[in-house]
């Protein structure tokens, strides 16, 4: 099980529009072929039988399944901070940001 | 199904951009990084280097995305403070957003760039083995990172005071 490989189908997929798009839009074997040296074949077929719609339900699914075959949480918990539930809608979300605070 | 932890997501990116720049090993180049981003996140990031405040990033009126670093700070505090500029960025794309990492402010803010800034500069399968009972000091120095910021990761990760 290569913990790696799958973040970094993820961390790739947040990084890329067209290898997000892909592993969505049914080009997902042919994206994860780009990954062919650090995924094993269980892990690309699992890949392949994730079934979401949004960028956010694959990358959630990832992570369960790291999980489920880990049989244990990614870290202790004092480190896995919640995401707010907030969307993105607003106007603040493409502009500035001072990172103190 | 829910959105994906906010750990597994810096370390997923983590993962991406050590890939990308064939990094095996600390101190993180993260400097490089902005100078020379992945293609496809050329528009998001660029490095501005000024003499004032800490590092903010920014997007330009022409829509080009660049973080501002003081240069004049000591390297560990550029770094950190440099990594902590790159999670807002990262926030700010469209791959960011689609992937539910946090919008740009939140309440949150300081305590997640903390913990991307932290997960990328001392990445775990970037630290030698044994690097949990390692002296807070050796761990900053090693990392490039401020003490007290690896005094941070040793007490998220080991439960241990230091």
């Amino acid at each position: 099980m290569s913990i790696r490989g799958l973040n970094e189908v993820v961390g790739k997929a947040i990084i890329s529009d067209s290898f997000r798009a892909g592993l969505l839009n049914g080009k997902r074997a042919e994206m994860l072929r780009l990954f062919e040296d650090k995924l094993d074949a269980d892990e690309q077929q699992a890949l392949l039988g994730i079934q979401a719609e949004a960028f956010s339900d694959f990358a959630a699914a990832i992570e369960q399944l790291i999980e489920q075959r880990e049989g244990r949480r990614i870290s202790l918990p004092a480190e896995r901070l919640a995401l707010p539930a907030v969307g993105w809608s607003n106007m603040v979300s493409n502009g500035a940001y001072s990172q103190r605070g | 199904m829910g959105l994906p932890s906010l750990i597994f997501l810096c370390d997923s990116l983590a993962a991406a951009l050590f890939a990308h720049y064939g990094i095996s090993h600390v101190p993180v180049p993260v400097r490089d990084m902005l100078i020379d981003p992945p293609p496809e996140l050329q528009r998001d990031l660029s490095l501005t280097e000024v003499s004032f405040g800490e590092a903010i990033w920014l997007r330009l009126l022409g829509g080009q995305g660049s973080i501002f670093a003081n240069s004049d700070l000591p390297e560990p505090e550029r770094r950190y403070h440099m990594a902590c500029a790159l999670f807002t960025a990262l926030c700010a794309t469209a791959g960011g957003r689609a992937a539910g990492l946090p919008p740009v402010p939140n309440d949150e803010m300081k305590a997640q760039m903390d913990l991307f800034a932290r997960r990328l500069l001392m990445a775990p399968q970037l630290l030698p083995e044994g690097w949990q009972g390692m002296a807070p000091a050796g761990l900053a120095q090693l990392c490039g990172v401020p003490q007290v910021v690896a005094e941070t990761h040793l007490a998220q990760n080991t439960g241990r005071r230091v």
